[in-house]
């Protein structure tokens, strides 16, 4: 699934936030993966994550609430033109998905999630806003040269994203260790 | 790049999103009202409401208050939706609306700093005492088994405002003409919009959409849900029961919040909104004004 936070409001104003299908942190904190610099919302203000071909957004006990749609959320799935606003009267953000997500949380209950496959080319870049990449691949990149009219933009978003460890290198460790350990029992039995 | 002093409002025009993100400006009156109606087709008022002012420690029917530099506002108000048999819905409603409002006076008369952070404490504990008060006695009368209520607070203090709630009565915050819903439904169906099962549109048809997850007297844990908030010059509050926002859409609720009419007024205008939208509820509305 391919989804992007649009900021509407706030430092952010113009700023496209592209998702990766995976869970990432927002909040006034600066070890945020997210840092939305103002002072309605809180140091760890939401997270979102993605399960099941969906994505939820949670508030993460905030001063001053996160709302969906101008109700107050909890935690909730999120739908293609929702506006999530980070602390009454905070910056907001539209959420866009890109690929209909209906059912897909039915269609995986239970199984392995298989991903919507990934665009062979990146999200195109509007005029006047700036793509960036949350995660591990693409640490607050811009994906395109921008004019001086979003020149703040970019640098207030170069602030704002925080680089993830790089998460591959565990997995690889954690599949070599129960590679030779799978071995080992074979020996063990042959 | 220096920015003009007019800067806001000259983006505002090429910039159509309707965002006003500015200080919030402290309020000196308040205007209160609150009005309940038993509706067009149930025999009985199972809704109540409360408005107490904790300065004067006395029950108000509407309020308008000024205050200085040096004072603030001091008032406690409440919806709650009581169910059951026979009468048991209003012992229920009742019962609930009176175990806060005992408790918040007393914490009122024990905190020194008229309320403040502290006060959601004594709020969330009012409520859990409603809670048991109200349980005790549907368990001691079996004609008012199974009775609850809905309970939906706001403590108006000089620090700020606090929240304490259960069920599905709802208070709404109308600032910049923009409605916003603070508390959350306690509803089987608002747990399937979370999830991602239906729409928030589905869930208004639902047949379901009366389940309540949480109510005061349905069990021994009650799960309150309690917040502080600020207001500024200008916000409007409503507090009100599902026989509104069952049948008035949150566009027309914002319209007649936005109104330059009394909250008293807008009481009326509420109500005449869910009559005409069937009035199969009792229907209760408090209406705050600060200015």
């Amino acid at each position: 699934m391919s989804a992007k936070l649009v900021f509407l409001s706030g430092d952010l104003e113009g700023a496209v936030v592209s998702l990766l299908d995976q869970g990432f942190t927002i909040g006034r904190n600066p070890e945020e993966d997210l840092v939305l610099p103002d002072e309605v919302v809180s140091r760890l203000q939401a997270s979102l994550r993605y399960r099941d071909g969906q994505y939820l957004i949670r508030d993460e006990a905030s001063t001053n609430g996160t709302f969906v749609n101008d109700r107050r959320i909890t935690e909730q799935v999120l739908h293609d033109g929702d506006i999530i606003e980070y602390g009454l009267g905070g910056p907001s953000a539209r959420f866009e998905a890109e690929a209909p997500v209906q059912g897909a949380a039915e269609a995986n209950d239970g199984g392995p999630v298989r991903e919507a496959v990934e665009p062979a080319t990146p999200p195109q870049p509007r005029a006047a806003t700036a793509v960036f990449q949350t995660g591990d691949r693409a640490s607050a990149r811009p994906a395109t040269g921008t004019g001086p009219a979003d020149e703040t933009a970019v640098k207030g978003f170069f602030r704002s994203i925080r680089a993830r460890p790089r998460r591959p290198f565990v997995w690889a460790g954690l599949a070599a260790v129960l590679a030779s350990l799978a071995i080992a029992i074979f020996l063990l039995i042959d | 790049m220096s920015q003009p002093p007019q800067g806001e409002s000259e983006s505002s025009s090429v910039n159509p999103t309707p965002i006003a993100h500015t200080a919030l400006e402290r309020p000196t009156q308040l205007a209160i009202a609150a009005l309940t109606d038993v509706g067009l087709t149930r025999d009985n008022n199972e809704d109540a409401f409360l408005l107490w002012d904790l300065a004067s420690d006395r029950s108000v029917e509407s309020a308008f208050q000024i205050w200085g530099d040096d004072e603030g506002p001091a008032l406690l108000a409440a919806v709650s939706d009581g169910m059951g048999g026979q009468q048991a819905g209003e012992v229920a409603s009742g019962m609930a609306l009176q175990s806060l409002c005992d408790h918040a006076r007393h914490g009122f008369q024990e905190s020194s700093s008229n309320g403040g952070p502290g006060f959601k404490a004594w709020m969330t504990e009012g409520v859990e005492e409603a809670n048991r008060r109200v349980l005790a006695a549907s368990q001691a009368d079996p004609s008012k088994k199974g009775m609850g209520a809905t309970l939906s607070a706001v403590a108006i203090l000089e620090e700020g405002l606090t929240v304490a709630h259960v069920g599905d009565s709802r208070i709404y915050l109308l600032r910049h003409s923009r409605l916003r819903q603070l508390t959350m439904d306690q509803t089987r169906v608002q747990s399937l919009v979370a999830h991602g099962h239906i729409t928030a549109e589905q869930a208004r048809t639902h047949n379901e959409r009366n389940l309540l997850l949480q109510a005061i007297g349905a069990r021994e844990a009650v799960e309150v849900d309690a917040f502080d908030f600020r207001v500024g010059s200008g916000d409007r509050l409503l507090l009100c029961s599902d026989g509104l926002h069952g049948l008035v859409d949150d566009p027309e609720l914002a319209e007649v919040l936005s109104s330059s009419t009394t909250p008293l007024d807008q009481c009326e205008a509420l109500i005449g909104m869910a009559k005409a939208g069937g009035g199969y509820d009792n229907i209760t509305v408090v209406v705050a004004h600060f200015g």
